[in-house]
């Protein structure tokens, strides 16, 4: 709780102090507020203290475990993000501050108790982002992303708010306690409003975290923002989506297992496939690197799909390898700063700037789970605790690694080529302090930490 | 059947078919009108329901305020004929056939649902500002605190959204 | 510094070096890069000294775990005890002159860093493959230094005239070692399914001590499969013919690699497992035959080349073959024993050969020699010290070494000793016939060369009068009992001292006399072959005649008795025939159709895919209901 406060509040105070017009002081108010924040999320739990009484959040194991990742990588978009954000200077600290109020969106997503604040959560997690894909106003794309994303996620909303509904409806409460009490004593008798409530809200979570068939706004939005937005959509985002979807499915609707693993274990299936082979014919970066969350995401639903203690360790890790990686990489392309964005740009990058180039194999690397990086320790987690309940599906997600690895190598030998001699050479890019820091740590995590995960 | 089922039966009725004119309509004005009154209707099943602030809010904050901005919005963009964008027959057809299968499914779904028996009568004042007030700052104060959190997120974000930027200007 | 700290130094000094070498190698000056390879070597020898002085007792240094399974745990650890560091003396020793030599050898050669790089590769997977206390580290150095002789092999690729002969001697040899390294690994398999463990003293324990044996039968796999690895990697019948070919490659590694250390890892490699050979005396009787006639074959062969090295590779095959019938009868110190002196009189020969090339600008052909006693008289009395010694001369180092092998032949059974003399002439004589082609009567080569013959510099020198002292002095490491009643057989002793398992079979099994008659014997026949050598190629002059001239057993010789070409038809040939059919069969019609159909239905699904994204919201969210519609059928279905 005094997380959330203390967020929301350095956001409002960036929001504020950027009538200075000094962006630094901005930057350093978030960075502030984001350790601050972190910190006081791990001793609250330590603790176990709170200076008021509320009722519909409620910040446990769960909920600070991927609070804390979500501060980290939040923080670590902000200062990638800096140098682009420092370009206008006058609009510094509103990206920053709806970069804040998301991620406050988010931890409320992690801790909500209740439906309402559940769905609100959702909101103000989504609403700053609807925004921050359309805040590169230059760019018609940038525009039009915003703009497809807000009507589809409108869309997803209600159908989330129908769900909702109808599980009300069905069960009469809306805390999930009471929920996962009344499915548990009504075994078997079951009124259809709670499986229809329960597709429809499946069907919102499927929307918000890109999976088959309710993917398609996601490549077109990662395309169209700016790249930090990106960034921070492939992790934080994504991080809050699950970790809801966790809460709800793995714990709510638990006593319904029977009934929505198989459903969700052809969407994942599905997702996988469609991730992959979209990837497959990518010529721009960001484009890729959504089909590749897309993939990702079937990857990780199979800690849903699975019950199992470690479960929400498995998901936890997953999330930490594959946030680490897509920020090294959007990083990677800040620095390359394309204006079309394309994958070519990244050719010979290893030659021009050997460290930035190393990052950027690393974390593609780390996607394509080759070991000893981090990715391949989350995959392994992960497929290691579903081998046993589900064969055939770890299976089908061993094969997509399988092509995974085609289009993820195929930028590796990008990076690592030769730049046509017919054409001018690429400069060498310069790389601020605070993106450097960024990639160090990136690099530093994708190489040690799968052993940490392991641990 | 009681007059108060059959007040609910009719007025449900007129509430959809209400609903379905905003969307078959073929004018944009015509269909902000079917919407406000959708709203109106909406507004008279809430007070059924007993929850008269909620209907009341809905008809300050919707229908009026909402909808007058839809109007003066579509009237400033001009609409007509010629520039209306266009949705193609294939795109048609789909989106019927869609919304007529997920109608059709949803009630065969939900065709034989059981109903929970009320467990409790409600309070003739529970849709009451005071009652609703009182739930509000004291059980519900946190929700109701976050709700600014969003608005504010809103708020910001549609400036920004809206504002010109200066070196366009120039 | 303790045991246990200096144990793995040995090894980590030629590492470094390799890995300073093989980085930065080509930046440093070629000096630089020579002296670093060779103070790695010696450093380590210094430290195999140090750790010589300090040990009494087997030393186990468990470094990191490799695998950790439930019933399979291997670790990576050091064994120290007489026998491996008798064998890591011997290796880091001459390895260190080799480097010497090769400082000078090497110098006008382009791949100098590279060449040292692999060199000092070579000294850390050979030291892996004698030090390691388990057999999977001696796997693990096997197959170290057979990459490494690959690639040494093959070190002249890129030549513009003999680049690609070299390279498929280097494939010849690799492939010939694989399918002893199959053997090998198989072996370890059964070894491991049998007693559970790869480690060396466990199974000693297992096998001396708890007398917990296999089956007899699967005792002969294990030592079968054991001995199938040391034929390819020491050369023996049917996998020979690799070595002579592998003489392709400079001639330091020819000394180094394929005559003192690598071909002795399967002598290594049954003389540590001999506590499995004492229980198959089925595989002791096929080693002592496939020695006896890998020994006879090789000095056949040997009697009718020309070329000086491969002279030298037929001898060494030959002379592997004797040690094989020692390890066939048991005799396992003794065999140890010869390994040592014939490191130092083959090393010897071949730096010797090495500095003779040299001398002649490249020439290896012995026809084209002659003379050279006068203008290269170092190098001759190095080079004959050798040749002595290789004879088993009276009182040189090969005289004791052979002479204790012969004994242990003779008591054994008296037809092998004869067999084993007869080889051991042949050796006398195409060694002297050698000798005298190339130093005695006048020099048959281009003026251009007589003109450039000269003595290498000192650094080759140096190596060659060292090697010539331990060739002559090497013998007094194990002097037979017959003159000194206390001291003698020191070696043997040293190594049965803390070697687990390893049995002594005292060569005091005689008494004096024979001894003394089979080393009279010994004598005669060195003799007789030098003298009848000096007589036909030294005094008349003879020079060897080319090979289209040549009939009967010459032509045969000359022909290394056609083995080649048997393989080739037996072998290469089928196999060319099965793969060609495989090509055109399985693998375009089948294999092809199957992984390019795949591999072009994921690309076509992929633009399948790409066109559903439209870009249109529209069909988005139609998509989305079609989603929702789809779930709520399913539950229609479901419930």
């Amino acid at each position: 709780m005094v997380a959330l406060i203390v967020i929301f509040i350095s956001g409002l105070l960036s929001l504020f102090l950027a009538f200075a017009k000094k962006p630094w002081l901005v930057l350093l108010t978030a960075s502030a507020g984001l350790i601050a924040g972190g910190i006081s999320l791990f001793t609250q739990f330590y603790y176990q203290y709170d200076f008021i009484h509320y009722e519909g959040l409620k910040f446990d194991g769960f909920a600070v475990a991927f609070g804390l990742i979500a501060i980290l990588f939040t923080l670590l978009v902000v200062l990638t993000g800096y140098s682009s954000f420092k370009d206008k200077p006058q609009h510094t600290g509103d990206y920053i501050a709806l970069l804040l109020f998301s991620l406050t969106g988010a931890l409320c997503m992690l801790s909500f108790t209740d439906m309402f604040m559940f769905f609100l959560g959702l909101e103000i997690l989504s609403i700053p982002i609807y925004v921050m894909a359309g805040s590169n106003k230059d760019d018609v794309r940038s525009s039009e992303a915003s703009l497809k994303y807000f009507m589809t996620g409108a869309f997803a909303t209600g159908v989330l708010l129908f769900g909702i509904a109808w599980i009300y409806g069905g069960t009469a409460s809306f805390k999930l306690d009471e929920i996962t009490a009344f499915i548990y004593n009504a075994e078997g008798t079951h009124s259809s409003l709670i499986y229809i409530g329960l597709l429809m809200i499946l069907s919102a979570f499927l929307f918000k975290v890109g999976a088959a068939p309710f993917h398609f706004w996601s490549p077109d939005v990662y395309d169209g923002s700016p790249h930090i937005v990106t960034g921070f959509m492939a992790a934080v985002v994504k991080l809050g989506a699950f970790g809801a979807f966790m809460k709800i499915f793995s714990v709510t609707f638990a006593g319904l297992h029977d009934f929505w693993a198989p459903a969700l274990s052809v969407l994942a299936i599905l997702t996988m496939f469609v991730g992959n082979l979209s990837a497959l014919k990518q010529i721009r970066f960001k484009r890729l690197l959504a089909y590749s969350s897309i993939t990702h995401v079937g990857y990780a639903l199979l800690t849903i799909i699975v019950q199992s203690p470690d479960s929400a360790f498995n998901l936890w890790a997953y999330i930490f390898s594959y946030g680490f990686s897509t920020i090294g990489l959007i990083t990677v392309a800040i620095i390359i700063h394309d204006e079309e964005d394309r994958i070519e740009a990244f050719r010979g990058l290893v030659r021009r700037n050997p460290f930035t180039g190393f990052v950027a194999i690393l974390g593609l690397l780390s996607l394509a789970g080759v070991p000893p990086l981090m990715g391949f320790f989350g995959k392994f987690l992960v497929f290691s605790e579903a081998i046993t309940q589900y064969p055939w599906l770890v299976a089908i997600a061993i094969i997509n690694s399988g092509i995974g690895i085609f289009y993820y190598l195929r930028m590796v030998i990008l990076v690592l080529q030769k730049e046509d001699d017919d054409k001018p050479k690429t400069p060498r890019h310069k790389v601020p302090v605070l993106q450097m820091i960024v990639l160090a740590i990136c690099a530093l995590a994708l190489l040690f930490g799968g052993n940490m995960l392991i641990f | 059947m009681s007059s108060l089922e059959i007040i609910a039966t009719v007025l449900g009725g007129l509430t959809i078919g209400s609903a379905l004119m905003v969307v078959l309509s073929p004018h944009p004005v015509r269909s902000v009108l079917y919407l406000i009154l959708t709203f109106f209707l909406i507004s008279g099943n809430y007070i059924l329901m007993n929850a008269q602030f909620i209907a009341v809010v809905n008809i300050i904050v919707y229908a009026g305020a909402i909808m007058v901005l839809f109007l003066f919005v579509l009237m400033l963009l001009n609409l007509s004929k010629d520039n209306e964008p266009k949705s193609s027959i294939k795109m048609k057809i789909a989106a019927t056939f869609a919304g007529g299968a997920l109608l059709t499914v949803l009630i065969a779904a939900l065709k034989d649902s059981v109903i929970l028996p009320k467990t409790e009568m409600l309070e003739n004042q529970q849709g009451m500002v005071e009652n609703l007030g009182q739930l509000l700052f004291t059980k519900y104060v946190l929700p109701f605190e976050m709700s600014s959190i969003l608005f504010i997120a809103a708020m910001v974000g549609a400036v920004l959204l809206a504002k010109r930027e200066k070196q366009i200007i120039e | 510094m303790s045991v246990q700290q200096l144990v793995p130094l040995i090894l980590l000094f030629p590492l470094i070096g390799g890995i300073i070498n093989g980085i930065f190698g080509k930046k440093l000056p070629k000096a630089l890069v020579g002296s670093l390879a060779t103070l790695a070597s010696t450093l380590s020898f210094a430290t195999a000294l140090m750790v010589f002085f300090q040990l009494n007792e087997p030393v186990k240094i468990h470094l990191f775990r490799m695998i950790d399974l439930e019933d399979l745990r291997l670790s990576a650890s050091l064994l120290a005890d007489n026998l491996s560091l008798w064998m890591v003396l011997i290796i880091t020793g001459i390895g260190s002159l080799i480097h010497l030599f090769s400082m000078g050898y090497m110098k006008h050669d382009a791949g100098y860093s590279k060449f040292f790089t692999y060199l000092n590769l070579f000294i850390f997977a050979m030291l892996i493959l004698v030090l390691g206390s388990n057999y999977f580290m001696l796997f693990f150095g096997w197959e170290g230094v057979g990459i490494c002789s690959y690639f040494l092999i093959g070190f002249h690729y890129s030549d513009a005239e003999k680049g690609m002969l070299n390279g498929i001697a280097a494939r010849k040899a690799f492939i010939m070692n694989r399918i002893g390294d199959l053997g090998l690994l198989i072996g370890l398999f059964l070894i491991l399914s049998q007693f559970g463990t790869l480690e060396y003293q466990e199974l000693a324990n297992i096998v001396t001590v708890d007398k917990i044996l296999g089956t007899p039968w699967m005792m002969f796999g294990i030592t079968m499969c054991l001995f199938i690895g040391a034929t390819g990697k020491s050369a023996q019948i049917p996998l020979f013919t690799w070595l002579p070919d592998a003489m392709a490659g400079p001639t330091p590694v020819s000394a180094l690699i394929h005559a003192a250390t690598m071909v002795t890892a399967g002598i290594f490699l049954v003389v540590r497992s001999n506590f499995f050979f004492e229980h198959a005396p089925m595989t002791q009787e096929i080693m002592l035959y496939i020695g006896l006639a890998t020994s006879l074959v090789a000095a056949f062969i040997a009697m009718r080349q020309n070329d000086i090295k491969k002279v030298l590779a037929y001898s060494t095959v030959s002379q592997l073959g004797l040690l094989f019938v020692a390890l066939g009868m048991g005799a396992y110190t003794a065999a140890i024993f010869h390994v040592t002196t014939h490191a130092f009189f083959k090393a010897l020969l071949f730096l010797g050969s090495g500095s003779v090339i040299h001398a002649m600008s490249d020439e290896q052909d012995i026809r084209k020699m002659g003379g050279l006693r006068k203008k290269i008289p170092l190098t001759h009395l190095t080079f004959l010290i050798g040749t002595l010694a290789i004879t088993g001369f009276p009182l040189l180092s090969g005289f004791f070494s052979k002479d204790e092998i012969v004994g242990h032949a003779f008591s054994h059974n008296v037809v092998i000793y004869g067999i084993l003399m007869f080889s051991i002439l042949l050796t006398a004589i195409y060694m002297f016939r050698m000798y005298f082609v190339v130093f005695f009567g006048t020099f048959r080569g281009t003026h251009e060369q007589e003109h450039h013959v000269h003595e290498g510099p000192a650094s080759m020198t140096l190596p060659l009068v060292i090697l010539a002292i331990l060739s002559v002095f090497g013998g007094l490491l194990n002097l037979p009992g017959i003159w000194l009643k206390g001291q003698a057989h020191w070696l043997s002793h040293h190594l049965e001292h803390n070697t687990g398992g390893l049995n002594l079979i005292e060569a005091e099994h005689a008494d004096n006399g024979i001894t003394l008659m089979l080393m009279i014997i010994a004598v005669a026949v060195c003799l007789g072959a030098l003298v009848v050598c000096y007589l036909v190629y030294g005094k008349k002059q003879n020079v060897p005649v080319e090979d289209a001239e040549l009939s009967g057993w010459q032509k045969i010789s000359a022909n290394k008795l056609y083995i080649d070409e048997i393989y080739n038809f037996l072998f290469v040939r089928p196999t060319e025939w099965l793969s060609v059919v495989g090509h055109k069969f399985i693998e375009i019609m089948f294999l092809n159709g199957i992984i390019l159909g795949f591999a072009k239905g994921i690309g076509a699904s992929g633009e399948l895919v790409k066109k559903w994204q439209t870009g249109r919201v529209n069909w988005y969210i139609l998509w989305m209901v079609g989603g929702i519609v789809g779930l709520i059928v399913y539950y229609l279905v479901k419930i």
